[in-house]
């Protein structure tokens, strides 16, 4: 991965697993492209698939208001518990998660195939 | 709390618009890459001045284009201090609400100044709450630690 840097714009890629949509999150959740960024999360989050494991392998950076994006998309899976959730953070953006508690609300697994094969479940305790 | 008023040799005023707030942070990061910041403290410097930005625009300028952020700041090898000030009436930054406490995870938004304070060495406000100062020390050259900042128990 490079240097972070403010000006490769954000990208998301779908691929289907079965009932599993796996969306790939690729470049920067900044300033300019959170807005969008929740808008396609939330229609993810309102289509029909059963499970959606978000890979942040791609992610350079993310802001407070993309991780505020993922969460409403999380809100948004309501009441299925555990339909959302994280897979392979870069230590920058896993060190987030952990400095906002946000661990706390989401299964993270260190790999899509990890998170694939593992059954749907309740965020951890 | 209110911080020095030394005056800092670069200064810039733009219109309370995250397109062009963009380009001026892209010249931050530029020149703290240039002078020798780590990966980790670029990231850091960058999150900071980020979620800086973001709140003068939203929350000070109430996202109006007519309205300005003054981002004024100094780089050197040793440390770099960032300004961002808005044009709002500031606000009580000691009263807002811990995003960690279990009853407000799932909220949304509430961790700009969080993730400042835990991303960089110094964060100060002025009187009227219009202006913050972010201070974030070069961690190869200070010595201080290289690892990641600490983490909550």
């Amino acid at each position: 991965m490079n240097a972070p840097s403010a000006n490769e714009g954000m990208r998301i890629d779908l691929d289907t697993h079965g009932s599993t949509t796996v969306a790939r999150l690729c470049g920067s959740a900044d300033m300019t492209a959170t807005e969008q960024m929740k808008e396609h999360l939330l229609s993810l989050a309102d289509s029909p698939c059963e499970r959606i494991v978000l890979d942040l392998s791609g992610l350079e950076f993310i802001s407070s208001e993309g991780l505020g994006a993922i969460i409403a998309a999380h809100l948004r899976c309501r009441p299925q518990e555990g339909r959302l959730v994280l897979a392979a953070p870069p230590d920058q953006i896993r060190h987030m998660l952990a400095v906002t508690r946000l661990d706390r609300l989401f299964a993270i697994y260190d790999s899509v195939e990890q998170a694939l094969r593992d059954k749907p479940q309740g965020p951890p305790a | 709390m209110s911080f020095d008023r030394q005056t800092l040799p670069h200064e810039v005023v733009i219109p309370s618009d995250l397109h062009v707030a963009r380009r001026v942070e892209e010249d931050i990061l530029r020149a703290v890459a240039s002078v020798g910041y780590s990966r980790e403290d670029r990231f850091a410097i960058r999150l900071a001045l980020e979620e800086a930005i973001v709140n003068a625009h939203k929350h000070g300028n109430r996202s109006d284009p007519t309205r300005t952020i003054t981002i004024s700041y100094a780089i050197d090898a040793h440390r770099v201090i960032v300004r961002v000030r808005d044009e709002g009436g500031g606000f009580a930054f000691r009263t807002v609400p811990d995003p960690t406490s279990p009853d407000r995870l799932s909220v949304p938004s509430g961790r700009g100044i969080m993730l400042m304070r835990a991303y960089v060495d110094g964060i100060e406000y002025n009187e009227r709450g219009n202006e913050v100062q972010l201070v974030k020390k070069n961690t190869r050259v200070s010595g201080l630690r290289t690892e990641k900042p600490e983490v909550h128990p």
